[in-house]
């Protein structure tokens, strides 16, 4: 039993893997958006932020370090709020399209 | 979803960038570090702690890879930390799961010889309920008609 249910792919994170970086950020931060208080959230967006900044530190790929930090800023400046919701969730596509495509940096269309 | 009080970015983690990158790219003495780091920024309390236990969680899990008994150790502090954080939040499920996994940690250590895991264990035994404890350990050897532990708090008797 662990309490980081993440489907194994901190192995790969911890090997230097980028995507499996910026996907764990990801599988963090989709938890906290559905998180049930806000000490949840809080929790859930430390683990995707220090994802991320894993994800920036590397910056191989150019898309992939955009949104690393685009989604680094957001949790830094707690804007996980109602508002954000929408835009959280079309940053969740393009970092969805990042990690699948690596080369969608003109999709970037959050702003931070 | 409520607004996230409090959740600052690591950005202090990011004072030696090399490190950092190091790390980022799979380096494990540079992970290791990064968990000092985190773990210092925990005490000294120049960022949120839950900034700086969600960091050091995450160091500390990718440090365990390398199989080193002392990172596996330093991974259950670590949670366990975590989980008396979370529970002084009142985030007591939570909480739970990171004892439990805490210990379970241990215990496995305990059970492949390392004396030092079983020191700790017996030294610190007195602040888990029993059932927690009993529970830790069946989880660790894989059970899986293990009982509903009693979630207290660390440092309840």
């Amino acid at each position: 039993m662990g309490a980081f249910d993440e489907d194994g792919q901190t192995h790969a994170a911890a090997r230097g893997d980028e995507c499996a970086q910026l996907a764990l950020a990801l599988f963090y931060l989709n938890k906290a958006r559905g998180a049930q208080n806000v000490m949840q959230s809080i929790h859930l967006t430390q683990l995707a932020g220090t994802f991320a900044m894993l994800a920036a530190a590397q910056g191989t790929v150019p898309a992939v370090r955009i949104y690393a930090f685009a989604l680094r800023a957001r949790i830094a400046c707690g804007h996980l709020t109602e508002k954000s919701t929408a835009d959280l969730t079309a940053l969740a596509a393009t970092l969805d399209a990042a990690i699948e495509g690596k080369s969608e940096e003109d999709r970037v269309e959050v702003q931070i | 979803m409520s607004a996230v009080p409090n959740a600052a970015g690591p950005a202090i983690l990011e004072d030696d960038e090399p490190v950092l990158e190091l790390a980022a790219r799979g380096d494990r003495a540079a992970q290791s570090l990064m968990m000092d780091h985190s773990i210092a920024c925990a005490n000294a309390g120049h960022i949120p702690l839950s900034v700086a236990l969600g960091a050091a969680e995450v160091f500390a899990r990718m440090a365990v890879y390398d199989g080193a008994a002392v990172n596996r150790r330093r991974l259950a502090g670590v949670l366990l930390w975590q989980a008396e954080n979370l529970w002084n939040c009142g985030y007591y499920e939570r909480s739970r799961i990171y004892q439990l996994e805490a210990i379970g940690i241990v215990n496995a250590l305990a059970d492949a010889g390392d004396e030092r895991a079983a020191a700790l264990l017996s030294q610190y035994a007195h602040a888990f309920s029993p059932d927690i404890l009993k529970l830790a350990a069946e989880l660790a050897r894989g059970g899986e008609d293990a009982p509903d532990a009693d979630p207290r708090p660390l440092g309840a008797h």
